[in-house]
């Protein structure tokens, strides 16, 4: 290499450049290196996300299922219900719409009804294929409303020779039947049930015996073939009405219901750093015992999954304020100070549980001291403001059912976190020599940028759950929140969040 | 904290996701490595963008570096030549002049001694992209005419010419500004 390209090697390469207007790039360049540093680290947090929104999809597609089967087995029940009510009181509701009827609909009626039983009364072959008797007496059991779906004329074209099961003069006497008769149509479709079984003699006793003030042949009839009274069917109705009743007020306490409330108390935030950060004046060597205090405050949706158990989720903000303090040692050198103001400014990292905050200060000499250079063990304050969003999914238990008004319960589960602000301000630094005065300069520093501003939890709760009256309850508990996730890692060092809450919380059953 | 130790625990922290160690080391390396953006590129703007570009880097390959394999700062030159000479290839900004390189008696070497590292800044602008990048990169940043050749797509023949020519080309330069200061002073 000759002078000539030593030259310029040395200048450009080996010599200290002053900094200087010209080789200083714009403040522009550090926003956009930001911006690019931003864009970099959502990359590498895209698995995560993934992963995290996975997981509230599964979540979310459990509780669905969860809910259509709650749905299901209501709506089973309510049919199973309805099922008993529909055919025990199917003829009673019979009755009750042929009040409506007009007299003409009425005779309408009977006619349509005379037609049937003429139908019914047509020997035909049964559908388990057995013959009728050729008298067209029935043979077994009598045959269902269901059954008798062709008219009496298809019957009738069906099997020659076969008379009528109701004559002229019998259908002409039923439709003769004064108002009163007609009121008890209910007994009818009994009465006629029956005509079809014994055949014309019978159908006129049964039909008169089934009305009231005319006296009964019920003693013709075989036990399981006697019409009931009226009497009987209005206690067979409110026994029935009974019954349903009973059932609904024990399923109750069993339905599924949705709740909504407000929860809101006090947290004790206590960040968990692991490893040791006790080296020498490293910048991880600081003291992150204190604890935060903060609060919380949010809603709480509830479901009922049945009298013991209960799933909830939440959306709950939570803000809390603390101190850490930070070691390290700082040069100061005499003949390199400003010259007037006798002081050096100084860009330090200051390490928080948090992550580092950069913070800009000056340290000012205020009286003579020995030696050019002296190593100053300066203790840094920082104080810092946490905000943070909590999903929590638990489940509640009560172990002793929710029978009085007071039931404790335990709940368990997992919390999906998002920290929103970290703000790390520099309180203070002491120089640990009394001729050095610390004056601020910048030091507020958000913080969230170094952090997984993602983070899960488990949580553990113990608490009591007070009726208030109406739909309305409030709930007492204490929470053990322990963080799973890392918050901030550095080489061996990484931190946690751990909080306990006291909360309070009122809730009202919406459906 | 300047002592390699010092760094050495900040660059750890960089490693652990740390924004504020980050803009530590921009600040205690942009003057150096936006003095190397600006002797490749061609005005104060593009510098700019490629010291952007570099520290973005940086940040994204952190991993990689190894303090036991050197200083940090000669593992971010590295990155930013990178930068600059990406750009100046996939934009094919240089063009290999074919003028012939008169041999020249250079004399001046105390006055270049003397000049200001912006003067010669200012001087190794005002060359073509060819001889400026060649020159950067044999001269001042240490790169072989085989290593310019393979990182350039030229021949090692062509690195040479043009290394050549961005020497003559120089001491002209100083040659004439010498000229110009001893009639002012004469």
């Amino acid at each position: 290499m000759d002078r000539f390209d030593e030259i310029w090697r040395n200048r450009f390469q080996q010599e200290e450049i002053e900094p200087s207007l010209w080789n200083t790039p714009g403040e522009n360049v550090w926003k956009a290196v930001e911006k690019g540093v931003l864009m970099e680290k959502r990359r590498r947090r895209k698995p995560f996300f993934f992963l995290l929104l996975g997981a509230l999809a599964l979540g979310a597609g459990l509780l669905y299922m969860g809910l259509q089967n709650g749905e299901i087995a209501e709506k089973t029940g309510l049919e199973a219900e309805n099922g008993v009510t529909t055919s025990l009181q199917s003829e009673a509701f019979e009755a009750e719409s042929s009040f409506e009827l007009t007299p003409e609909e009425t005779e309408g009626t009977l006619d349509d009804k005379a037609f049937e039983t003429g139908e019914l009364m047509t020997p035909k072959t049964s559908d388990a294929g057995e013959p009728s008797t050729p008298n067209g007496e029935m043979e077994g059991a009598i045959p269902t409303s269901e059954s008798t779906t062709t008219t009496a004329e298809e019957v009738a074209s069906e099997i020659d020779g076969q008379p009528a099961a109701i004559s002229e003069e019998q259908t002409a006497g039923l439709r003769d039947q004064p108002p009163l008769y007609r009121e008890n149509t209910s007994m009818q479709s009994i009465g006629e049930s029956l005509i079809s079984a014994d055949g014309g003699f019978l159908s006129k006793n049964i039909v008169a015996g089934i009305t009231p003030g005319i006296s009964t042949p019920e003693k013709l009839l075989p036990r399981e073939l006697r019409p009931f009274s009226l009497s009987e069917i209005d206690n067979l109705q409110e026994s029935i009405h009974q019954r349903i009743l009973s059932e609904r007020e024990i399923q109750t306490e069993d339905l599924k219901s949705f709740g909504a409330g407000l929860r809101t108390g006090l947290a004790v935030w206590s960040t968990s750093v692991n490893s040791t950060y006790r080296e020498d004046l490293a910048a991880f060597d600081f003291d992150f015992s204190k604890r935060d205090l903060g609060w919380f405050a949010g809603l709480e949706l509830s479901y009922k999954l049945n009298s013991k158990l209960d799933f909830s989720a939440g959306f709950i903000y939570e803000r809390a304020t603390g101190s850490s303090r930070h070691n390290s040692s700082l040069k100061y050198g005499v003949s390199t100070e400003d010259q007037e103001s006798h002081s050096h400014d100084y860009s330090e990292l200051v390490a928080t549980p948090f992550g580092f905050a950069s913070a800009d200060f000056s340290l000012i000499r205020n009286s003579e001291v020995e030696g050019d250079e002296i190593e100053l063990l300066a203790d840094f304050e920082s104080e810092h403001t946490i905000e943070n969003y909590s999903f929590p999914l638990t489940l509640r238990y009560f172990p002793l059912e929710r029978t009085g008004n007071f039931s404790p319960f335990i709940t368990a589960g997992v919390g999906i976190n998002r920290l929103s602000v970290v703000q790390n301000t520099l309180k203070k630094v002491d120089p640990g020599h009394t001729a050095f005065d610390f004056k601020p300069l910048e030091s507020n520093t958000n913080l969230t940028t170094e952090l997984q501003q993602t983070h899960i939890d488990a949580r553990l709760s113990l608490g009591l759950n007070a009726k208030l009256g109406g739909n309305w309850s409030a709930n007492l508990s204490i929470e053990y929140i322990r963080g799973m996730s890392k918050i901030f890692e550095s080489g061996p060092y990484y931190s946690r969040i751990n909080r306990g809450w006291i909360s309070i919380s009122a809730q009202r059953q919406l459906f | 904290m300047n002592s390699p130790d010092a760094e050495n625990k900040l660059i750890e922290a960089v490693k652990g996701g740390s924004q504020a160690a980050f803009e530590q080391l921009y600040k205690r390396y942009k003057t150096n490595l936006f003095v190397v953006c600006l002797r490749y590129a061609k005005d104060r703007s593009t510098a700019e963008d490629y010291l952007q570009d570099t520290f973005v880097k940086v940040y994204k390959n952190i991993e990689q570096f190894d303090p036991d394999k050197g200083l940090f700062e000669f593992w971010a030159r590295r990155i930013a030549i990178n930068v600059c000479l990406e750009d100046i290839r996939s934009k094919k900004l240089y063009t290999l002049s074919i003028s012939r390189a008169e041999h020249m008696e250079f004399n001046e070497s105390d006055a270049l001694s003397k000049m200001s590292t912006r003067e010669l800044l200012d001087m190794i602008k005002t060359m073509p992209v060819g001889y400026r990048t060649v020159f950067n990169l044999y001269v001042i940043d240490g790169f072989s005419h085989k290593e310019i050749a393979e990182r350039m797509g030229i021949a090692v023949g062509t690195s040479k010419s043009q290394l050549l020519k961005a020497r003559k080309y120089l001491q002209g330069l100083i040659t004439e500004q010498v000229k110009v200061l001893n009639q002012n002073h004469g």
